[in-house]
């Protein structure tokens, strides 16, 4: 066997390389291939990607894909709306992974502004991942769907959002309100997520971070900056703001100094 | 026994964290010298209000513990190393101006990295030594080429302080960042060097030089 193909380590990958190793009757190096295009953002791949998330040869012991699992993610990573029909599909997979990858790389996807338009598609097909019996059951990656209806600003399926506010699980809470503030823009949902940076799990201040910077929601800037976490997740945050609110600072020179007053904040982060 | 030994005895015997971070304040308020060992390794434990309150005490006691803080930089642990690099920068001391240059170029961890760079722009001449700005500024203009946002944002942030310094240094400072402006990518980086130019050029009107913090 060629000596290239045999190390599966990324040095010596091409792109060439990896996405001949889509195919490649090791499925490890399937596996790593399909990861590592995306993490290298090789944008030629996406065709050959979309093959790789209908794969049927690699599966765990548990009956799970985990080609379509990395093939998912990569696809999310390379934003490319065309994507969109494949990654509705892979929501009927029996394997939750593969369905939690495919509602993260909608909302990936959907965060750019030629994929929200086409990703619009899939409202429905992840409303429908929602609507299980009892929605208290943890059967559905509810975080990665109701991000991606929030991002998609799904106003049509509300309803079925509001109730996951109270689930008994923190971080789907936390998903749901940063999902209602997307569908509404209302400061009561976004207020749920600052006061989550003051839970007393790190793990779920740092994805209240993430949360309010992924919303951009400006009024948050000293709860972030104060926050009991590494200075790197309240940086990010703060600059999640700056993106949100710089495009639209020309004519509204309250907003340019609010805007100034968050870097000042990032200054003392650093 | 002696009054620091006590208190370094009450860190070794801190069972909760909140005890550490009592303790370590305690040792760090007597400002005293033979603190500094126990005080380095604090920086060193999972504790950031410890870490911190460690951090601070070594400031205050100041210049006698920079030697310390520099051997420190080959530590492996990277929280230690941001530590002692805030309080390298804190103090102030132009010996540490190597060290941080090497840190911001070569260090594994982000964090570390813009640590060393804004202190970059911290460090002032007050005990009358050769600073060598030329070093500081080619550094600071390389890393307004780097990869990471966040790198690039430091960066500025030292020129930023560094321009406020001298009207020699300023006008070398404001040059970077104005040719840097046009080909940064990033909206957030852009606005940051904007509003350094901005405070910049406000500066140069101003016969005193006062430090201008907001616009």
């Amino acid at each position: 066997m060629h000596d290239q193909q045999s190390n599966p380590k990324g040095n010596e990958l091409t792109i060439a390389l990896a996405i001949s190793n889509l195919r490649s009757p090791d499925l490890s190096l399937r596996y790593y291939a399909a990861w590592w295009l995306g993490k290298m953002r090789v944008h030629e791949a996406v065709d050959a990607l979309l093959v790789a998330i209908e794969d049927s040869e690699d599966r765990t012991e548990l009956g799970g894909y985990p080609l379509r699992r990395n093939a998912a993610r990569s696809l999310g990573k390379l934003g490319n709306p065309k994507a969109i029909s494949a990654l509705i599909s892979a929501l009927s997979c029996e394997d939750f992974y593969v369905r939690e990858a495919a509602s993260q790389a909608i909302e990936e996807i959907a965060s750019h502004a030629q994929g929200y338009i086409a990703a619009q598609v899939a409202v429905s097909p992840l409303a429908k991942l929602l609507t299980s019996q009892d929605y208290l059951d943890l059967n559905q990656p509810y975080e990665a769907i109701l991000e991606a209806l929030g991002r998609l600003k799904a106003k049509s399926v509300k309803d079925l959002i509001e109730p996951f506010l109270n689930h008994s699980v923190v971080r789907i809470r936390l998903a749901a309100a940063r999902s209602m503030y997307g569908l509404t823009g209302s400061d009561r949902f976004a207020d749920l997520l600052v006061e989550a940076l003051a839970n007393a799990d790190i793990n779920i201040r740092r994805v209240a971070l993430t949360d309010l910077g992924e919303i951009g929601y400006l009024a948050a800037g000293q709860a972030i900056a104060h926050a009991q976490t590494e200075n790197s997740f309240k940086l990010f945050a703060l600059k999640g703001i700056l993106d949100t609110h710089l495009p639209n600072v020309n004519h509204d020179p309250e907003l340019l100094e609010n805007l100034q007053q968050v870097m000042l904040l990032m200054d003392d982060l650093l | 026994m002696r009054n620091i030994e006590l208190l370094v005895q009450e860190i070794d015997k801190a069972c909760t964290p909140a005890q550490l971070i009592q303790a370590v304040h305690a040792l760090a308020d007597i400002r005293n010298e033979e603190a500094i060992p126990t005080l380095i390794k604090v920086l060193g434990y999972n504790n950031p209000g410890a870490a911190i309150a460690a951090m601070h005490g070594l400031v205050a006691i100041g210049r006698s513990s920079v030697n310390s803080l520099m051997a420190l930089m080959d530590d492996y642990n990277y929280g230690a190393r941001a530590y002692t690099v805030r309080a390298l920068a804190m103090i102030g001391d132009p010996r540490a101006i190597p060290i941080l240059l090497n840190c911001a170029e070569t260090d594994f961890s982000p964090s570390v990295r813009r640590a060393a760079i804004k202190g970059l722009g911290k460090i002032h001449g007050e005990w009358a030594e050769i600073i060598d700005y030329p070093a500081i500024l080619a550094t600071l203009q390389s890393m307004l080429k780097d990869h990471d946002w966040s790198i690039r944002y430091a960066a500025i942030v030292a020129l930023d302080a560094i321009g406020k310094l001298s009207h020699v240094i300023a006008d070398r400072a404001i040059a970077l960042l104005e040719s840097s402006k046009t080909h940064e990518p990033d909206l957030a980086v852009r606005a940051r060097m904007e509003m350094a130019l901005f405070s910049e050029n406000y500066d140069q009107y101003d016969q005193e030089r006062q430090p201008v913090s907001c616009i």
